[in-house]
């Protein structure tokens, strides 16, 4: 269950970003997908939230489809997008409101929910406010709260620190935590990496649009040896590496 | 150092042949054959209201040189320093402050002389008023106008050395200023003798010239308002043929309108159709359709009072509901670019039904108020009757098959 990516061929036109891509995500764990610019990390994150067609290969949410079944696999997704993306029309209340009916969750519940996310993220006065009047900050942080309001059994999260307070970053770690502790499969691609290095299980590093290593961070340490101990010494001779080439 | 010099002299012809094809794309979309025929007429009507004005106008009336000051002081206001800075040169040009000074100098001829234009214009229309309102001879009628271009000249420099030395003066002391020195100028001119207008013309340009000149060369440039400025004069510009056309610099206001609430609640009713949710909004907020729909209802509106023929008032009833519902079809793709929108566990069909709804009762309500407006205008049962069946039918064939044929085709 969770995520599943099969032997992921595929990109923004017919020449493909990621070559044969394949990893899983399982209920309840945190996985960090690591590379450097260009590597194919927001490529995979838009297959999988299914703005891309694979050109070969297969995804599946909690063994469904999007092929198959289009609107139960956008069902169990939660996505925070690299840069906040709003409705230029909608005010914050009803930018909440909207992905409460799209889907299909119990309006009264979840908004007690989302009262106390406002709270933390010190929103709860700006309901009325129009996205134009918001701060980058404050933009990512509606992000978090329409994600994370809902009980999504998948959240995509796409670089989710830049522009955040520290308080904010706490606030956000603290919240996958309590996803995951709930069961459900986080995805994160961030280059914060002593974030990634302490909340994260396991590790992806792509890298040309191969997964070049995965794994928890001790498999990571023994497939770069000589390195050093942290995710940061791992990520900097991979990077090395890739300058030698 | 030679280098940066003769590119950076470069820059201003480069910046303004890109700013020329700009304007020249715009004013094409603006200046189309129509429009240049309704010009043609308006002008040609104004111009022969203004003749026949100056013809029964008595010699030297007492409010000539109060009407011409007015008109010139209002003028001399016309034509702004084009800098054609962009907001990064504060980062990239920043290095070469000190020889930006030339490329300033480049635009402030240049904004000079597009100004001089606007000058000239004004200064040539008033010609037979001059004659005739103020009984000038031609040359004092010329030294005027000369004294309106000397003093552009020494407003235009005393612009450019808000720019070049870090001097803040206060929006409301450059108002009074330009304002005021040209009321002391121009009155002087007119009511006193032209000549020492053109002398005190002549003082404030040595002494604009001599104010630059101070700190030429040394000083700082004032890259916030400098560039503040240049963007300001830009979006007048395309504020304007946003009027006409299109202008992706010009993004449209959301503007709040709370009184259009209950209408949302009525549409949606229980629906849970999120995109219901989101076209109502958008389309009451966004101010371009909303604004398009309701200029093309009001025009509808007013042609209709006055017309008389039925036949005539339906052909505009139809057509009007034809291009309000051929306005609105682009805006069910108006979300297309939002990742949320591919998102949502939503289908293809549930979109298209929302859409639909929005679309019938925005067309409903334009079309009950245009009959409305003919059956008051000009009242008959039959009238009544046959306005009915022709709006009703015109909207079933268009939003149960036109729209959905429309939108599936593009």
């Amino acid at each position: 269950m969770g995520i599943e990516v099969e032997h992921l061929v595929g990109g923004y036109s017919q020449v493909p970003v990621l070559k044969d891509v394949s990893f899983s995500v399982s209920d309840g764990e945190v996985v960090g997908l690591i590379g450097l610019n260009g590597a194919g990390k927001s490529t995979t994150i838009n297959h999988i939230i299914g703005l891309l067609t694979p050109i070969r290969g297969h995804i599946q949410l909690g063994g469904v489809d999007l092929k198959t079944d289009p609107a139960a696999y956008k069902q169990q997704i939660a996505y925070i997008p690299e840069l906040p993306v709003l409705y230029d029309e909608l005010t914050l209340q009803e930018t909440l409101t909207l992905t409460m009916m799209a889907y299909g969750l119990d309006v009264e519940k979840t908004w007690i929910r989302a009262h106390e996310l406002l709270k933390t993220f010190r929103l709860d006065n700006k309901l009325n406010w129009f996205p134009a009047n918001f701060s980058k900050g404050m933009r990512q942080k509606v992000m978090i709260v329409n994600a994370f309001m809902t009980n999504a059994k998948v959240f995509i999260i796409d670089e989710p620190f830049l522009g955040l307070d520290p308080v904010a970053v706490h606030d956000l770690l603290q919240l996958i935590e309590e996803a995951r502790g709930r069961g459900a499969a986080v995805l994160m691609s961030t280059h914060v990496l002593a974030n990634a290095e302490k909340y994260c299980d396991r590790f992806i590093l792509l890298n040309q649009g191969e997964v070049k290593v995965s794994g928890t961070l001790d498999q990571l340490r023994a497939a770069f040896p000589d390195v050093g101990g942290s995710l940061d010494d791992i990520y900097l001779a991979l990077a090395n590496g890739e300058r030698n080439d | 150092m030679v280098n940066v010099m003769t590119d950076l002299q470069k820059l201003f012809s480069q910046r303004l042949s890109r700013h020329a094809g700009q304007l020249l794309k715009y004013l094409r979309l603006v200046f189309t054959d129509h429009f240049v025929i309704a010009l043609f007429f308006f002008f040609g009507a104004l111009g022969f209201a203004y003749q026949n004005e100056l013809k029964t106008l008595t010699l030297g009336v007492w409010w000539g040189p109060w009407l011409t000051m007015l008109i010139l002081v209002i003028a001399l206001q016309m034509g702004r320093l084009a800098t054609l800075l962009e907001p990064a040169d504060a980062v990239f040009l920043l290095p070469a402050e000190t020889t930006l000074h030339q490329y300033l100098k480049h635009a402030r001829n240049y904004s000079l002389l597009m100004a001089s234009f606007i000058q000239i214009a004004v200064g040539v229309v008033l010609l037979p008023f001059l004659a005739r309102g103020d009984q000038m001879t031609l040359l004092e009628a010329a030294s005027l106008i000369m004294t309106q271009l000397i003093t552009k000249a020494a407003w235009m420099n005393w612009q450019l050395q808000q720019g070049v030395q870090q001097v803040k003066h206060s929006i409301a002391q450059v108002r009074l200023v330009n304002w005021l020195g040209a009321i002391v100028i121009f009155g002087l001119s007119l009511f006193v003798s032209v000549w020492i207008g053109l002398i005190a013309a002549l003082l404030a340009l040595s002494a604009s010239i001599a104010g630059l000149g101070k700190r030429w060369q040394q000083g700082q440039l004032a890259w916030q308002s400098l560039i503040t400025n240049e963007n300001g004069r830009m979006m007048v510009l395309y504020r304007f043929f946003n009027l006409f056309t299109d202008v992706p610099q010009v993004k449209a206001t959301v503007r709040r309108r709370r009184y259009l609430d209950p209408m949302w609640k009525l549409v949606i009713g229980q629906s849970t159709n999120p995109y219901l949710f989101l076209f109502t909004r958008g389309l009451g907020r966004d101010s371009d359709t909303f604004g398009l729909i309701t200029r093309l209802t009001v025009m509808g509106m007013i042609i209709l009072i006055f017309l008389t023929n039925q036949w005539a008032s339906l052909v505009v009833m139809l057509l009007a509901i034809y291009l309000i519902g051929f306005q609105l079809l682009p805006f069910y793709r108006e979300y297309e670019g939002k990742v949320f929108t591919h998102l949502f566990p939503v289908t293809k069909g549930q979109q298209l039904s929302a859409f639909k709804t929005v679309l019938t009762d925005v067309l409903t309500i334009c079309a009950v108020l245009f009959v409305i407006v003919d059956v008051v205008v000009n009242w008959s049962w039959l009238r009544l009757l046959i306005d009915i069946v022709a709006m009703a039918a015109e909207l079933i064939v268009f939003i149960g098959w036109y729209s959905g044929w429309r939108l599936r085709k593009s």
